[in-house]
């Protein structure tokens, strides 16, 4: 009864362990496949309102202008 | 600028792979009509919170150890000037670094998208994604008070003579290379160490000979000098810091030629003379934060090597020998250091003018 535990808590950990592993290559060696999920998820984000009024100058004009500043150095 | 020139979106971005993706899914905020509804939660910057990295997972890596990401070469000077003070022991340090020095740091969409900050921001060429960055609002945008505005003839506003390479339509990244922007993977802390700084030598290659029809190049040694020594015109010397404890100040600055010893001999700038640039600190420009926070100031000299950006065939001091040859007016001289720079400026004055 004893032995039989034992090996289905070794089989929990083993298991666990193995799910540990997976979800770090996918979340942290896939870069680029994480780019192209957020990418898709993007195309289902409208964002009409900000192209309605970005692409019109003016509505822009009513926004003000910050003040220019002086170059940097270097 | 104009807030049409900063905020208005082309309809070509729309059609760009990047208009494609979706305003909010870079920029946050809401899909909403009412203008601060909209903007709530809006991310000015994508591109400093690790937008681009999922898709250009490549360059995004290797700028994370870049001069132009990190300023590093900034915080390796000042902390030269304040050795044995550090960062992690002298708070007002690493105070004055984060809120004045970084401001430096240069995002990616600063550079392809849109204008830097301290330029007040903005995008350029409406939104649109720029493979290379227009010189004029990027490049200037940060280094036009010295550097790209020496090569483009407008030093912060005023007029000069620009570099010939300019006037033949080089940009920046005709001679820098893009990993000097990009940087390579290794951890950078100094411009002059990058090791694909470009050199004049690059296309100009052997124009020291013996037999070369310009006497200049047949006469002297490569090693002696600089080609700027021979070749630049002057270039914009501050003499103070910007760093203020109520987020800026105006700089002390003027244009000036002078040939000096080289601060900096090396391997790869093994010259003896070479054209001299001040750069923009004094003694005191640390005072309102806190005593004695640069305790090895005066052991630094505060005239640099120039990489002077304003190239000319012809020079006031190379229309002739004498021009230069006895010259003592374009050479270093005590009247010329600052009263509040480096004490060890004084090194550089060349002992006997040739």
């Amino acid at each position: 009864m004893r032995s039989s535990n034992t090996a289905a808590v070794k089989i929990v950990i083993t298991f666990t362990f193995a799910l540990l592993l997976v979800a770090a290559g996918v979340f942290v060696y896939q870069p680029q496949q994480a780019g192209v999920t957020t990418f898709v998820q993007a195309m289902d984000v409208p964002s009409d309102s900000c192209i309605d009024c970005h692409t019109n100058p003016a509505a822009i004009e009513a926004l003000a202008s910050e003040p220019e500043l002086a170059a940097g150095g270097g | 600028m104009e807030a049409t020139d900063k905020y208005v979106v082309s309809e070509a971005f729309l059609e760009d792979v990047h208009g494609q993706i979706g305003c909010i899914s870079c920029h946050g905020g809401q899909n909403e009509t009412d203008m601060d509804l909209a903007h709530e939660g809006m991310i000015v910057q994508p591109s400093a919170h690790d937008a681009c990295s999922s898709c250009h997972a490549g360059i995004a890596e290797t700028y994370e150890t870049a001069l132009h990401n990190t300023t590093a070469g900034i915080a390796r000077g000042l902390e030269r000037l304040a050795y044995p003070k550090t960062f992690n022991d002298t708070p007002e340090l690493e105070y004055v670094y984060e809120n004045d020095c970084t401001s430096c740091h240069a995002s990616c969409g600063e550079c392809h998208v849109s204008r830097p900050r301290v330029m007040g921001g903005g995008v350029h060429t409406n939104h649109e994604f720029v493979k290379l960055p227009p010189m004029d609002d990027s490049c200037w945008g940060c280094h036009g008070a010295r550097n790209a505005g020496e090569y483009m003839g407008n030093v912060d506003g005023i007029s000069t003579i620009p570099d010939v390479h300019y006037e033949a339509g080089m940009h920046c990244a005709d001679c820098h290379a893009v990993d000097n922007f990009h940087g390579t993977g290794e951890v950078e802390t100094g411009m002059w160490d990058l090791e694909t700084l470009p050199s004049c030598y690059d296309c100009h290659t052997d124009v020291y000979a013996e037999d070369s029809p310009i006497e200049a190049h047949a006469v002297h040694d490569p090693d002696s000098m600089s080609c700027q020594v021979c070749h630049s015109l002057p270039v914009n010397n501050c003499t103070s810091c910007h760093v203020s404890a109520d987020g800026g100040s105006s700089v002390r600055s003027r244009m000036q030629f002078k040939i000096g010893l080289n601060p900096m001999q090396s391997e790869r700038h093994p010259y003896t003379y070479v054209a001299l640039r001040h750069v923009p600190t004094n003694e005191d420009m640390l005072a309102e934060f806190g005593d004695d926070l640069l305790p090895n100031f005066e052991n630094i000299t505060s005239f640099k090597m120039s990489p002077s950006h304003n190239v000319q065939r012809i020079t006031p001091q190379n229309r002739d020998c004498q021009r230069c040859h006895g010259n003592e007016r374009i050479f270093l001289q005590e009247d010329d250091l600052p009263a509040d720079g480096s004490p060890a400026n004084i090194d550089l004055i060349v002992p006997e003018i040739p």
